[in-house]
């Protein structure tokens, strides 16, 4: 109780002097039986409050604010329309009041009025209590008496809510909720149990399992990336309070929030490539690294391909003028080379199949500290680093254009650096994200736009590029 | 004598119009939002981080993780500061983990900038600041996260509370733990520092 009380005390005291409102003589005359002990951390705080952190050095202040701004007209800001939970009541005033019954009954008997005052002091109450239930619902934790009413009112919320994209909005925010509660819950140091860890993947797949993007509006993408970031960062964090029963739905918890993030943040690498068609994006499942098979990849049509023995597994040749850092890898023979004097592409086909894509695990090229796998399609390799590179994300792209790969480096809700390779001419593109903006920029260029091992890894995928014209 | 530390903080109803016309799209008010917390945020992370280079990254990915959340933001949920910093740890919390392994050896206050205008203050102010945050690596993340909140960013007892999803009890006692401990450690380096000078030649 006393070490409660001179916590509140200090509290209050720390704020007055540190606002100005009291000084830390007025303060220990308030407090006299506390003074020795309020002292010498009263001086401490204010000093704190006072302490002379630096300022930010301005030309990077000013730098970094016009970044910002240009960010800010690149991608406007997108308000969200509040959600009503029903549609808006007719207006009450143009309602005409009459009584529901029509009955004349002269003046209630003594035991009549009260009945009826009992009656209406019943209604009053239920409604009062039924009102303070569900507004006070909404902070309620799983475990408080009001959350059943909580999530009652999410489901009709959700049942009343018209619209594709809003509907859409309205489960990522349930699915943020479920992640709030988890936090709250371990900031109490409660235990987290296993409905509660139920319920935040039970809100989160279905949404990263509807996530196309050429349907998710970019800004909704950008909430599941960070919803699932922010997810991995708290489950993590909140192990050790799982219920020991419930370490199965954590672990599966957490596979839900890394994939879906994988997922999220290849969404947003479509929706943020510049002119790109309405193509389809197809994610690269590449073995785990250590595992040195090659397979086949889903084909961008859906098309299954045949499964392909290791040794079938081969480096195209270097293009001209593309220079190859595969040395390290086989290289078989190719079973026909075309003519370097007809460099024209090949004449095509009516129906042309979908290119074969494989993917080899390199284990001698460690390159930037990153894993690296040998991506092949058809004719054509690049290499590319391997599942589990963070903030890596590969992908292929299937538009007008024909096929292209994506490298991207991701960092903090966008890609600052990316390489953008055509598949069918070999033609690898590199942009950065610079003063807000995505631009294709030189190779000499890179370096001085992104930090070094963002730099090597971009490099080296553009030197690996191989492709048999 | 210094103003105090949260003097250029906006009304409530300033800052509520601020937020109102950024969650809009005004490109004038997302300026002014950015001007107001801009040195808040990189406080925080310069505390956080203990290097200005890194400080600065951080801030900067800070306010374009806004640009892309404001849209969602109300003000039911919590005051705007407190949706701020909440957004600002988070940052801090995933870049730390990118980066923790190197961020372990970063040298404190290398290439802190000085700033006040008294050369004798800037050097008082410069070694205390120093001190503080050499000390201060010593508390547990959660007074340490409070301590900065409260005295590096200026947020109230109920600000702090919301950005951690913590109780105000619960921030009082971790305020009063950190305080209390900064102290005895200010004290033992104090000791240390006089040691070492007796023993110089």
């Amino acid at each position: 109780m006393m070490k409660q009380r001179f916590e509140e005390v200090l509290a209050e005291c720390l704020e007055a002097v540190t606002t100005g409102q009291r000084t830390i003589e007025e303060c220990l005359a308030l407090y006299p039986q506390w003074r020795d002990r309020l002292e010498p951390l009263l001086r401490l705080g204010h000093r704190l409050g006072q302490a002379p952190f630096p300022e930010p050095d301005s030309a990077f202040r000013e730098k970094a604010r016009e970044r910002f701004l240009a960010a800010a007209q690149a991608r406007p800001v997108a308000p969200r329309q509040p959600r009503r939970f029903l549609p808006a009541l007719p207006v009450l005033s143009r309602w005409r009041w009459r009584p529901v019954f029509n009955v004349q009954i002269g003046r209630p008997a003594g035991w009549r009025r009260v009945a009826a005052t009992m009656a209406v002091a019943f209604i009053i109450g239920f409604v009062g209590f039924s009102s303070f239930a569900v507004a006070t619902a909404g902070n309620s934790l799983p475990g408080d008496w009001r959350y059943p009413v909580k999530r009652l009112t999410e489901r009709a919320r959700l049942t009343f809510t018209f619209g594709e994209d809003a509907r859409r909005e309205y489960r990522i925010h349930l699915a943020e909720e479920r992640l709030h509660e988890v936090q709250e819950l371990a900031s109490q140091e409660h235990q987290i149990s296993e409905s509660v860890l139920r319920q935040l993947v039970e809100t989160t797949e279905p949404l990263v399992n509807a996530l196309e993007p050429d349907s998710v509006p970019p800004d909704q993408i950008q909430r599941i990336t960070d919803l699932t970031a922010e997810q991995k960062d708290t489950l993590d964090r909140v192990a050790p309070l799982v219920d020991q029963k419930a370490v199965g739905t954590l672990e599966e918890a957490k596979v839900v929030s890394s994939e879906g993030h994988d997922k999220a943040m290849e969404a947003l690498a479509l929706a943020g490539s510049q002119g790109q068609s309405a193509g389809e994006i197809q994610s690269l499942t590449t073995p785990e690294a250590g595992t040195p098979t090659a397979g086949p990849v889903a084909s961008p049509t859906g098309v299954p391909t045949p499964a392909l023995s290791p040794s079938a597994v081969a480096t195209p040749t270097p293009a001209q003028g593309a220079s190859t850092s595969a040395s390290d890898t086989p290289t078989p023979e190719p079973t026909s080379l075309p003519s370097e004097s007809t460099p024209e592409a090949p004449s095509p086909t009516a129906t042309p199949a979908a290119p074969e894509q494989r993917v080899t695990f390199l284990p001698d090229d460690t390159t930037a500290g990153l894993k690296w796998n040998l991506l092949t399609i058809g004719d054509f390799s690049l290499r590319v680093p391997a599942d589990g590179s963070a903030d890596w994300a590969i992908s292929t792209l299937t538009g007008d254009a024909g096929e292209r790969i994506l490298v991207g480096h991701y960092q903090s809700g966008g890609f600052d650096a990316r390489i953008m390779v055509q598949v069918s001419t070999g033609e690898a593109f590199i942009q950065a994200l610079v003063e807000g903006t995505v631009r294709q920029v030189s190779p000499e260029e890179v370096r001085s736009l992104v930090s070094g091992p963002v730099a090597d890894v971009i490099l080296h995928v553009l030197e690996s590029v191989n492709a048999s014209p | 004598m210094r103003p105090s530390f949260r003097s250029d903080l906006p009304t409530d109803g300033q800052e509520r119009d601020i937020v109102q016309r950024a969650r809009s799209g005004d490109q004038q008010a997302l300026a002014e939002l950015y001007d107001l917390y801009f040195p808040r945020i990189y406080r925080y992370m310069l505390a956080r981080t203990g290097n200005p280079a890194e400080a600065e990254d951080v801030t900067e990915e800070v306010f374009i993780r806004v640009l892309g959340a404001i849209g969602g933001f109300q003000w039911r949920q919590a005051p705007f500061a407190a949706w701020l910093f909440r957004i600002a740890r988070n940052q801090f919390v995933s870049y730390a983990r990118k980066n923790g392994a190197r961020r372990q050896d970063t040298p404190l206050a290398a290439g802190v900038p000085d700033r006040a205008p008294d050369p004798l203050i800037r050097v008082e102010d410069r070694l205390f600041f120093e001190q503080i945050l050499d000390v201060a690596r010593a508390l547990p993340q959660a007074q340490r996260e409070v301590l900065w909140l409260r005295f590096a960013v200026g947020l109230s007892v109920s600000d702090t509370a919301r950005a951690l999803g913590k109780r105000e009890g619960n921030v009082k006692v971790l305020q009063h733990k950190a305080i209390a401990r900064l102290q005895k450690l200010l004290a033992q380096s104090e000791l240390e520092r006089a040691a070492d000078r007796i023993a110089q030649p």
